[in-house]
């Protein structure tokens, strides 16, 4: 092979290189600083999976005075699709056998299924075991807790105190930041006023 | 401070003696009218204290400033508990939520401060005279910034309501309520002389954590939780927010298996999500035609 030719490949593929490792430092760089700031919900909730907890009516529209539909017995799993209002849309297809119902209920006829134990939790159960419980749980420890014995481990933290104060924002401030997001103070009647 | 304790303990000079003299009078005269004449020496009311140190401590009486202070010890004790999540754009948020809540409750004039702990616990938390807070396990489980503003609005109305003032009133309460809940460290060490290392710090920091232990572990009355949940989703509803974003809340609470450990004490201190939801049941007619936003898009972003 001719020199000249070996030599123009080194100045394509040199700087090549120095822009792949540069760009890979900056992507893990990048990675990691998302790791240590990021709050995002692990899981996509969009659909959820729902039990109604009566028997309710699958309206076409979300009111009362809208046509309805069909209806759904209690306790029935059902897919929460979306909200708008007070109101839920759901369908039954939990499974490809059975028919295909789908409606508006209220929300307040749905509750979420439990879901399994977080990750770090012990004890995972089938993943949609019990629709939601009143009963009161017994078990009290966790990772970076704040718990009943973790407070009674607590020494006043002053310097903490200090910081917080700093993050406080005026009235100006938050009205702004209402504008930017184009909330309107509504006037609905606020009991306490 | 000095004078005060020569007081006590010491006539080393004329001069001294005559000002003890002198100090004794005011002081016995403000003993007689302490609630009127506020007899202050730095920012300790030596009037109220004495009274309070005599008198079993009437939660009626407490004025703003006393309530103010008494928040911030206790939100001393709870970011002793789990400190700050270090984010400062997450906090910054979070009080931009909370602060446009705040000013649309009925005490919008109170120095409103929010904050989130660092903690995997589901829970939120306030402390009288505007302090709330929300720990990073919570907010993980939120989608927009509506169901945020839910969190924030219940703990507002804690506040609005003096909720944890209706607490220590209790008659289980009463005996732990004494001058050191009402005063700052910095007073109380300047008045009894005193350092962080002392026996008088370490007195303050007692009572202080004592207090913040028992109103946090015992929680407030279920009464009240539920009159926060009644004010809140209102408060919510007026500020602009999609109201029903709060029992979007009380549904993804009641959805986390019950015995899950981050949920222990939102448990133990809060009515069942299927209790409070049907208590909500009859407000939500009310709300019907609010079309508050959920602002998705502001909410993920400002959590990357």
């Amino acid at each position: 092979m001719p020199r000249y030719v070996n030599y123009c490949l080194s100045i394509i593929v040199t700087p090549l290189f120095i822009t792949t490792v540069l760009l890979f430092t900056l992507v893990s760089v990048n990675v990691s600083f998302a790791f240590t700031a990021n709050l995002t919900p692990q899981q996509s909730k969009s659909v959820r999976l729902g039990q109604v907890i009566k028997k309710v009516n699958l309206l076409k529209q979300p009111n009362y005075q809208s046509d309805i539909t069909g209806s759904i017995a209690a306790k029935e799993k059902v897919k929460i699709q979306t909200r708008k209002s007070a109101w839920y849309f759901i369908s039954t297809a939990t499974s490809p056998q059975t028919s295909d119902l789908s409606g508006w209920v209220n929300m307040l006829n749905v509750r979420f299924v439990a879901a399994a134990k977080r990750e770090g939790e012990l004890g995972v159960e089938s993943l949609f075991s019990s629709v939601t419980n009143d009963s009161l749980p017994t078990v009290s420890t966790g990772v970076r807790g704040f718990d009943v014995d973790d407070l009674k481990k607590a020494k006043a933290n002053l310097k903490q105190v200090a910081l917080l104060n700093t993050y406080a924002v005026s009235a100006g401030a938050a009205a702004r930041f209402a504008k930017q997001g184009k909330l309107k103070v509504s006037h609905i009647k606020v009991k306490e006023d | 401070m000095k004078y005060f304790n020569r007081l006590t303990y010491s006539n080393t000079t004329n001069h001294t003696a005559s000002y003890a003299i002198f100090l004794a009078v005011v002081l016995s005269c403000s003993l007689l009218a302490c609630k009127s004449t506020g007899f202050k020496i730095g920012n300790l009311d030596v009037g109220k204290l004495v009274e309070q140190g005599v008198n079993v401590f009437n939660a009626n009486n407490i004025d703003e400033e006393q309530e103010i202070q008494f928040g911030e010890n206790m939100s001393a004790v709870l970011l002793g508990t789990r400190p700050l999540y270090e984010n400062k754009d997450i906090n910054l948020y979070v009080n931009k939520v909370g602060m446009w809540l705040a000013a649309n409750s009925s005490r919008p004039h109170l120095p409103w401060q929010f904050g989130v702990i660092n903690s995997t616990a589901i829970n939120a938390f306030a402390a009288p005279g505007g302090f709330v807070f929300i720990t990073s396990g919570m907010l993980m489980q939120l989608e927009n910034e509506s169901q945020l503003a839910a969190v924030l609005a219940h703990e507002i109305a804690h506040i609005t309501q003096k909720h944890h003032l209706n607490a220590i009133k209790d008659d289980a309460n009463r005996s732990a309520v004494t001058e050191s809940l009402f005063i700052s460290a910095q007073a109380y060490q300047d008045n009894t002389e005193s350092s962080n290392e002392d026996k008088g710090y370490r007195i303050w920091a007692k009572k202080v954590t004592g207090m913040a232990q028992d109103l946090y572990s015992k929680g407030l009355d279920r009464d009240d939780e539920f009159q926060a949940d009644q004010y809140g989703i209102r408060l919510l509803a007026k500020s602009g927010y999609d109201a029903f974003a709060y029992i979007d809340n009380l549904q993804i609470i009641a959805s986390i298996a019950a015995d899950d450990s981050a949920l222990a004490l939102l448990y133990k201190t809060h009515p069942t999500p299927s209790q409070r939801l049907e208590a909500l049941a009859n407000q939500l007619d009310k709300l019907a035609m609010n079309d508050g936003l959920l602002l998705t898009k502001r909410f993920k972003q400002e959590m990357n």
